[in-house]
């Protein structure tokens, strides 16, 4: 008999399933062989999607290697509203009290998983960067602290489900079998829930003109030490040369404005990458910013003070000044 | 408009590569790195601060901590808050988020009895050292307001005191306008402004502001709610992720550097486009 259930929300992204929905996936199938090595069972893994999921998410979460997609439907949930939406989510729970429940470390996932935890009273772990049941069957969470220099075991032992977010990105997609999961609907009682006190209005969706950070190959990313406006263009330069590239960033390059757009910001409040190859120029290495490139292939980093802190997280270290390194690659990337 | 603004003492972040664990005790050790207020926090004052100017009202700062968050508390009032609540007790310690914020809403509703009912409460998005970023929706959901996190920007609209608030929030393909119906409770990130800096006459000032001190004893609680056994989550072993690489050097001339990264480039599986015209990367 299985017993166990793991949630794994699988949250809209524009008629499309949130790529964290196939990392978590990817996880708890891996998980999930612990679980039926000390139980002779697995557990059920479970899609959960909420509000109007289209027929294209829908097939996917089917084909996706889950048991069973939970499509939560109701009037109220056409449109995203995070107080109706954990609400839902609440009384789907208290149904089926999943084992386990994962979200993305998203804006929704970071809003709904908290709410969870109050509603259902049980722990939530935040931003894990990994997750595995130990010897004794305990599900144990890492998570880290103190950006990213220290990493935690969290376990919530008495009350379910286990609730815990994960940073996107940090696990890789292992393509699963379809097993043409069973749709179960679940219809919440939500006439009582007041949908007025959170309206959302609009959905400001940025335009990106190149590649996002966490889906590129190539990462020229550029710190405080890249000094002003004009430098900056020069990593654009230099990405340019490559296929599948992006332009990255650390805290302070876009508190001056020469990144712009906060979404190529890597570490602990931005994205998490794992490209082939990265190329840092005038970054010191604060864990902040480590944290979010420690799974990238290779690592280079330009940085002027030899004792800088990135040049230990790296592969190859370059003393020099960023500019005149970056320069005399250009030049030579020129000619190929 | 009166708001409640929650804020944590943290150890520096500028800092945080210096913290190591002792490799006897297993334990953490951050000697040396000095507290400050949680800088996303500062931006949750500000913020306050700012709504306060325009609707009038008062800023009271909420801080769970040790005794000696008293004097981050004075920081803030320093920065312009009017008064300040330290939450204290060794019996509220080892709390996690859930216990944190069920004690903070306790804290809240003390304070709304006593001096009236807040409107607004503010708190920076998440810690710099545990960030979890729980805690906002945590409040808000136990103290029963609305509440969204990871807010940007706070449009509130013409002269007279809103009911209602329109937010933006972060989100991964760019941002969600929302309107929040008030009494709410906002988590907002660092990028929605630039705190003030404080002047010395605030740092005279906020000396003789009032600041109270809530403990087990005159704060009403259920104690099975509160530090360790109010916590559903337990904290287990504590280890430092090792991210150190090989860090061969590269040396000589710029051109003789860009020769032998190129080589080092191709041999990573990157593909270099002849010509450097990928705009469409
Ligand atoms: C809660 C919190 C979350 C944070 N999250 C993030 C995050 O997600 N991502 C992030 O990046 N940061 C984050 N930070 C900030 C982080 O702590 C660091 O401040 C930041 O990463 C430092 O960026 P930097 O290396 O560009 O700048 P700096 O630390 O100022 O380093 C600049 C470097 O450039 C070098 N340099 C100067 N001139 C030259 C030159 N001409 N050529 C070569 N080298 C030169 C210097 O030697 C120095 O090492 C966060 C901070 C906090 C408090």
């Amino acid at each position: 008999m299985r017993d166990k259930k793991i949630f794994i929300y699988a949250e809209d992204d524009c008629g499309k399933v949130n790529s964290a929905y196939f990392e978590l996936l990817s996880k708890a199938c891996e998980i999930n062989k612990t679980i039926e090595a000390q139980d002779g069972a697995p557990a059920e893994l479970c899609a959960v999607a909420v509000g109007a999921a289209g027929e294209e998410a829908m097939k996917s979460l089917v084909d996706s290697g889950a048991d069973v997609v939970y499509n939560i439907k109701g009037s109220k949930l056409d449109v995203y509203n995070p107080s109706v939406f954990s609400e839902a989510l609440t009384q789907l729970c208290k149904a089926e009290v999943p084992y386990i429940f994962l979200f993305g470390s998203t804006a929704q996932g970071t809003e709904i998983a908290p709410t969870l935890g109050v509603k259902l009273h049980t722990g939530v772990a935040a931003h894990c960067v990994d997750l595995r049941i130990d010897g004794e069957g305990a599900f144990v969470q890492d998570v880290p602290a103190f950006g990213g220099k220290v990493i935690g075991e969290i376990i919530t032992p008495d009350t379910l489900p286990q609730i815990a977010t994960v940073k996107p990105g940090l696990f890789q997609v292992t393509k699963l079998p379809s097993k043409a999961a069973k749709i179960v609907s679940f219809q919440p009682i939500l006439d009582e829930v007041e949908s007025g006190g959170i309206v959302l209005k609009e959905v400001h969706i940025k335009k990106r003109n190149s590649l996002p950070v966490d889906k590129a190959e190539v990462i020229i990313c550029g710190g405080f030490g890249m000094g002003c406006d004009e430098n900056w263009e020069l990593l654009e330069k230099v990405a340019n040369y490559f296929e599948k590239s992006a332009v990255g960033c650390t805290r302070p390059a876009l508190d001056e404005d020469w990144a712009v757009d906060e979404g190529t910001m890597i570490g602990t409040s931005g994205k998490t990458v794992r490209p082939k190859l990265y190329i840092g120029a005038g970054i010191s290495g604060a864990m902040h910013h480590v944290c979010g490139i420690s799974d990238s292939d290779f690592i280079i980093s330009i940085n002027k003070d030899e004792n800088a802190e990135i040049f230990k997280t790296s592969d190859l270290k370059i003393v020099g000044d960023a500019v005149r390194i970056l320069t005399a690659l250009e030049k030579r990337l020129s000619k190929e | 408009m009166n708001i409640g603004v929650l804020v944590k003492p943290v150890p520096d972040p500028e800092q945080y590569n210096t913290i190591t664990i002792d490799p006897q005790t297993k334990r953490l050790n951050r000697e040396g790195v000095p507290s400050i207020v949680n800088p996303a926090d500062k931006c949750a004052i500000e913020e306050a601060l700012r709504l306060k100017e325009k609707f009038g009202g008062k800023v009271v700062v909420f801080g769970m901590a040790p005794p000696d968050g008293r004097e981050k508390l004075l920081e803030c009032l320093a920065m312009g808050a009017d008064e300040a609540v330290l939450v204290s007790d060794r019996a509220f310690g080892g709390a996690d988020t859930l216990a944190t914020s069920y004690t903070l809403v306790k804290a809240l509703e003390k304070k709304a009895a006593e001096g009236g009912s807040f409107d607004l409460i503010l708190a920076g998005n998440e810690s710099a050292d545990g960030a979890t970023g729980h805690v906002p929706a945590q409040v808000g959901e136990q103290i029963g307001y609305n509440h969204l996190s990871g807010i940007v920007k706070i449009e509130s609209g013409s002269e007279s005191e809103p009911s209602t608030l329109t937010v933006f929030q972060k989100y991964e393909n760019g941002k969600n306008e929302f309107t929040i119906k008030l009494p709410a409770v906002i988590g907002v990130s660092r990028d929605i402004n630039k705190p003030r800096y404080t002047s010395a006459m605030g740092v005279i000032k906020a000396k003789k502001k009032p600041f109270d001190i809530y403990d087990t004893i005159n704060l009403e609680h259920d104690k099975e709610r509160i530090g360790l056994a109010g916590s559903p989550t337990k904290a287990g072993a504590i280890f430092s992720p090792d991210t150190r690489r090989k860090s061969e050097e590269l040396s000589g001339s710029p051109e003789e550097i860009a020769e032998e990264l190129v080589k080092r480039i191709k041999a990573t599986g990157a593909v270099i486009v002849s010509g450097g015209g990928c705009h469409e990367r």
